[in-house]
């Protein structure tokens, strides 16, 4: 009897005991929720400072971010507490929470939006940027942002006005587009290891036979397997231009009507190139089922002296490869050439890939504005008027990447900071430089070229090599050789419903070409495949919404 | 019946916690499969616009879904009866090893792949397997081409099936040999005055004693027969090894869950529910009607 009584008492307590703390974190997600103070914006020479000016009572607005892990925060700082949120408070008066810090990111702000848990401001990618107007979840920031936005912001939007418009919806601002680094960073390469180019006396490729050739000589003194790529195809598609073809871009057909890169007659000639490289053995034999970190471990143990590839080669595999063989073995980057001898216009991407939403119960919408203000003048006007250790507390160590939905960047970031760093590498002028970014470049490029330290490299052959990544990027913006692809924004919503299953179905078919594994004519059977597969319906999709009508 | 109830109230009481369990994790979330119905929002959550049968029109029409089918059916099977057949055949071996130390320290090494979770052991077998890889080397040395085990369409689902069976039948085995550990000694020695050697003992005495542990596993096994191992295909698979080794998981992965399509990925978690469920009431019927054995 004792016994069963004490049986039916824990099981009790038991229950009780899920009962609570299931009620006790449910009190607690309401009173974070709600905990906003109503304030006012303070006057400033007479005039109210709409953009910088400071709250006279404490705002508090609540976000959630996403992990960044490769900042290195000073000890007792984290994501929710650092020197910008404390900069926040200090010059806006601005109090920043932090609802939840996660690095499963759009997973979480999913469950967040279906609970309707929503902070007050955050950032979303383009498909939950359409949701949230679709469910009307989020605020209208068309006057808003008029108001507030600083003009070094507005600016940033004239600067893209297409990645600007891709935040509205009926002429109405929902979301601020956060913008990138500029497209100067878009244009693609052929990478060539410098040393055996030397060693061999070959000439700078020209025309695509060269780069063929380029190959086929350094497997034939250095072993290995000429060009690395990998599985996804994503880096040998670089090189389609040269053909004239451009693989996951939209662009205009024939008739007017917007198509699919990958599937144009063109992107067939350059299979067969590449089948018959195959066939020569200088694409990796082993591709097919090397991932991103296989193919370029192929790079840093100099198996391949070959590599299509971005402008940011420099800093991954780069930094391996000058490691482990040697200063001389850095890679050069070449403009991709086309077939004829010319050089090969260019695929241009939508590259906006965040957006700051307002939540639509949010009670100050235009903090997030002052917050995006400060942000700006931060990264482009810090370095004349703030001083020296201010900027490096908030920018170095990437500590500038961790202001989540406060994140803005100007998309001629890049361009510019080019142009001063190479003038000032000719010139040791540096008296020119306006950011960190600018000072962090010049540094590290004349570090590399005195001490040959294999940190430095990225920046080195991004900006202060002979032949700098973005010094050939730049001319191909200048002269504008470049196709913009027509999808600028969220993909529709009948291409989002095969996710990348459509792609798949290529990317298995062109392997098979490449491989020798189906005849170069089963291009046209797989394209016939790829239509019927959604192709189609996804072609009349993106016409309907991104087409000339 | 009620008195009974009464005698055994504490019991019932003591209960209680974990139905409420179960209840809340396994029986409340049921209601979140609407949304295989509808154009799921998460903005919109479940009042979401409904759609019918759309969803699983969709994952249906899709000209390569049906060999995902077939891919999943195909390895699961292989997968399934070596699950079965390897441990059953190593747990006799081993209970036939007089030293416990021995016994002990196999039974142990045969194991411990299980901890291993998918993600390092497919770093691991790329490595191994790879050209320059250690089986390709021996292969070398033999004076053989070296063989793409995870690249050819062929050899790529009895790659899956192998190690799948290598890295599980330890769970098995240790299963199969507490079974063995619980049949009575006295039969063996009947046996043995009756004439019978350890062959004979085998087949007689040992299979039929263990035949309810082999059905109640290949039962519950059965039910995941849909499910032909994400993690270790998902780590392993590439796109030139699609049209063999591409599983409805994996498809579905890339078809829905990849851009956060909820309605898509419920509508195919629905569809196999549906099929493992009736999978498992076939066997469970079946194991009573031909061995007379009853599961729960």
């Amino acid at each position: 009897m004792n016994k069963k009584g004490i049986a039916v008492l824990v099981t009790l307590m038991m229950v009780l005991l899920t009962a609570c703390s299931g009620n006790a974190t449910g009190t607690e997600n309401k009173t974070n929720a709600n905990g906003d103070k109503p304030a006012q914006a303070v006057n400033e020479n007479g005039e109210i400072d709409y953009a910088f000016g400071a709250y006279d009572e404490t705002v508090t607005i609540h976000t959630v971010r996403a992990e960044y892990s490769s900042a290195q925060f000073p000890s007792g700082d984290d994501m929710s507490n650092n020197v910008w949120t404390r900069a926040y408070k200090e010059r806006l008066n601005i109090e920043v929470v932090t609802d939840w810090v996660t690095d499963e990111y759009d997973t979480k702000l999913n469950l967040a939006i279906s609970s309707n848990e929503l902070p007050d401001v955050f950032h979303v990618n383009a498909t939950q940027l359409q949701q949230l107007i679709d469910a009307d979840m989020i605020m209208d920031l068309t006057e808003i942002f008029d108001t507030y936005a600083s003009d070094r912001v507005k600016g940033y939007m004239e600067a893209d006005t297409a990645s600007y418009e891709s935040g509205k919806r009926d002429g109405k601002l929902y979301g601020i587009p956060q913008m990138h680094w500029g497209f100067i960073d878009q244009p693609d390469f052929i990478w060539i290891r410098n040393d055996w180019k030397e060693e061999l006396g070959l000439e700078d490729p020209k025309t695509m036979d060269d780069i063929k050739n380029i190959a086929l000589k350094f497997k034939e003194a250095y072993g290995g397997y000429g060009i690395a790529v990998d599985q996804t195809l994503d880096y040998l598609n670089l090189l389609a231009i040269g053909w004239g073809a451009h693989p996951d871009v939209w662009l205009p057909g024939e008739d007017g009507k917007l198509v699919y890169g990958s599937v144009q007659p063109e992107m067939k000639d350059a299979l067969a190139a590449w089948a018959e490289w195959f066939k020569l053995g200088i694409i990796d034999p082993e591709f097919p089922i090397k991932d991103f970190s296989a193919m370029n471990a192929g790079i840093v143990s100099g198996k391949a002296g070959v590599q299509p590839y971005y402008q940011w080669w420099g800093y991954n595999p780069g930094v391996d490869t000058v490691t482990n063989q040697g200063t001389d073995a850095v890679f050069y980057p070449y403009l991709i050439p086309t077939v004829d001898g010319d050089i090969a216009t260019q695929s241009v991407f939508f590259a906006n890939g965040a957006y700051t939403v307002v939540n639509k119960k949010a009670k100050h919408p235009e903090a997030a504005i002052k917050l995006l203000n400060f942000y700006a003048y931060i990264l482009d006007e810090g370095a004349e008027n703030e001083s020296a250790e201010t900027l490096s507390a908030m920018l170095d160590k990437d500590i500038a990447h961790v202001t989540g939905a406060f994140k803005i960047i100007n998309p001629m970031t890049d361009y510019e900071q080019f142009e001063r760093v190479s003038e000032a590498l000719q010139t040791n002028d540096t008296s020119k430089f306006t950011t960190s970014g600018m000072w962090q470049k010049y540094n590290n490029s004349v570090e590399f070229m005195k001490n040959g330290t294999p940190a430095a490299v990225g920046d080195y052959l991004q900006q202060g090599s002979p032949k700098p990544a973005y010094g050939q990027a730049k001319t191909i913006l200048d002269n504008e050789q470049y196709i913009k692809t027509a999808m600028w924004g969220a993909p529709p919503k009948e291409l989002v419903k095969y996710g990348s299953t459509l792609d798949d179905i290529l990317t298995e078919g062109f392997t098979k070409i490449i491989m020798g594994a189906e005849d170069i004519d089963y291009f046209d059977e797989l394209v016939q495949n790829w239509h019927l597969a959604g192709g189609e319906e996804a072609t009349a999709a993106v016409n309907a919404m991104y087409g000339q009508q | 019946m009620l008195k009974k109830l009464k005698q055994q109230k504490a019991f019932h009481l003591m209960l209680i916690p974990s139905i409420v369990l179960v209840f809340i994790y396994s029986y409340l979330p049921l209601y979140g499969m609407i949304i295989a119905f509808q154009d799921y929002n998460p903005g919109l959550g479940f009042s979401s616009p409904w759609v019918g049968m759309e969803n699983f029109e969709h994952v249906f029409r899709q000209p390569n879904f049906i060999r995902t089918i077939w891919n999943t059916l195909y390895m699961s099977f292989f997968k399934l009866i070596g699950g079965v057949v390897v441990p059953v055949i190593f747990a006799l071996l081993l209970n036939e090893v007089g030293r416990t130390l021995m016994k002990r320290t196999f039974q142990t090494l045969v194991y411990i792949p299980n901890f291993l979770s998918w993600v390092i052991m497919a770093g691991i077998m790329v490595d191994i397997l790879s050209a320059e890889g250690i089986v390709n080397s021996f292969l070398g040395l033999l004076g053989m081409e070296p063989i793409s085990f995870l690249g050819n369409p062929s050899l790529f689902p009895w790659t899956m099936i192998i190690s799948d069976i290598w890295k599980g039948f330890g769970f098995g085995t240790v299963v199969y040999l507490a079974a063995l550990t619980s049949i009575d000694p006295g039969l063996y020695e009947a046996a043995l005055i009756d004439g019978a050697k350890r062959w004979k003992q085998t087949i007689y005495i040992t299979l039929p004693l263990l035949a309810p542990t082999i059905i109640l596993m290949t039962v519950l096994a059965l039910g995941n027969i849909l499910n032909a191992g994400f993690d270790q295909i998902y780590n392993l698979y590439s796109p030139v090894v699609y049209e063999t080794g591409d599983i409805i998981d994996t498809y579905v992965y890339r078809l829905g869950i990849q851009q956060a399509q909820y309605s898509v990925g419920a509508a195919v978690g629905f569809f196999k529910s549906i099929v493992s469920c009736i999978l498992v009431i076939l066997s469970y019927v079946l194991a009573y009607r031909v061995a007379g054995y009853r599961i729960f």
